[in-house]
């Protein structure tokens, strides 16, 4: 039985916290304090990282660490890289401009994702259907990124265990 | 950060006790007073460009050591100390009534860890009544 480790990422509100806390066996932990920055309207934010695990069929334990979404937290994005097996970007389609979102995680992470893999789940898409998933496909085109790109909601559980399982398959085939 | 959650009130008095530190302990290197999510509210720094980035791992640590305090069933977490090669960095929670924010002094190898606990500690304090 092995244990990996996987990451996941994304702007400041997407689901992060909420996505671990869908799969993880035991409560996660948590590092949300108050948030200050008035120009988010959200109550708490991660400052430090979020942690699950989370025991598949075969055995395998998946450790599972979120990483704060703000970019004055990227050393954290850093030390949280380490040793990670695959990343989950998490973008949230309500947000301004989803598209530079998503390119600045493909760009800090650039070497995780070069190294392992990356699947892209994308929040909020009913209610704002664009970007498209056309338009961050071709957006991580450039980037140099070809991965699975899927409508998600954090906030279900199944949603968040196909973006894993979507990540698993790719490291599989690798 | 002009869009911050904090009084002007409390900005100044954390700047002026800030200023006091970096003077009066000797071996101060950086003082950064910063909120629990980590905006810097008050700094002084030998390299002003480092306040910021100390504002945001200050953040991350104590979040990291309150989640340790609790897991271990310890309690809250009131600092975290760190003695490097060349340094000395302390962390205090100042526990102000509207929200907690934290104390940073940053020393050079010269300062003693005991006396620059005690004057951040009596600071934050200090800033928790302000
Ligand atoms: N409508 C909708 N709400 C969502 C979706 N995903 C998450 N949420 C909600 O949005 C909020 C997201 O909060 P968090 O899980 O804290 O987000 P985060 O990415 O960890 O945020 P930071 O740590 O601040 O970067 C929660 O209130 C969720 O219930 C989604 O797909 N649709
Ligand atoms: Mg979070």
């Amino acid at each position: 039985m092995a244990e990996y480790k996987l990451l996941i990422t994304g702007p400041m509100g997407a689901g992060k916290t909420t996505a671990i806390a869908a799969i993880s066996d035991a409560p996660p932990i948590v590092t949300d304090v108050q948030n200050n920055d008035l120009s988010v309207a959200k109550e708490r934010t991660t400052v430090g990282m979020d942690f699950g695990e989370l025991t598949l069929e075969n055995g395998d334990t998946l450790r599972i660490y979120g990483t704060p979404g703000q970019e004055r937290f990227d050393f954290m994005w850093e030390i949280l890289a380490k040793g990670a097996i695959g990343l989950i970007i998490l973008t949230d389609n309500s947000k301004r401009d989803p598209v530079a979102d998503l390119e600045l995680y493909l760009d800090s992470f650039s070497t995780l994702i070069t190294r392992t893999a990356c699947v892209i789940g994308v929040g909020r898409s009913e209610t704002h259907p664009t970007p498209t998933i056309d338009d961050l496909s071709i957006a991580a085109q450039a980037k140099g990124v070809v991965c699975p790109i899927v409508p998600v909601d954090a906030r279900e559980r199944d949603h968040v265990l196909m973006l894993v399982d979507l990540l698993l398959t790719q490291l599989e085939s690798k | 950060m002009s869009d911050v959650n904090v009084s002007a009130a409390f900005v100044k008095i954390a700047d002026h006790h800030v200023a006091r530190l970096m003077a009066e302990v000797s071996g101060a290197v950086a003082v950064v007073v910063s909120t629990a999510d980590g905006f810097e509210v008050a700094a002084r720094a030998r390299d002003a460009a480092q306040s910021s980035r100390l504002a945001a791992m200050a953040s991350s640590i104590a979040a990291i050591g309150a989640v340790i305090g609790d897991e271990t069933l310890s309690g809250a977490c009131r600092g975290i100390f760190i003695e490097a090669d060349r340094g000395q960095i302390v962390m205090v929670e100042i526990r102000h009534p509207e929200q907690v924010l934290i104390l940073t002094l940053v020393t050079d190898e010269t300062a003693l860890l005991g006396a620059v606990t005690y004057s951040a500690r009596q600071t934050a304090l200090a800033l928790a009544k302000a």
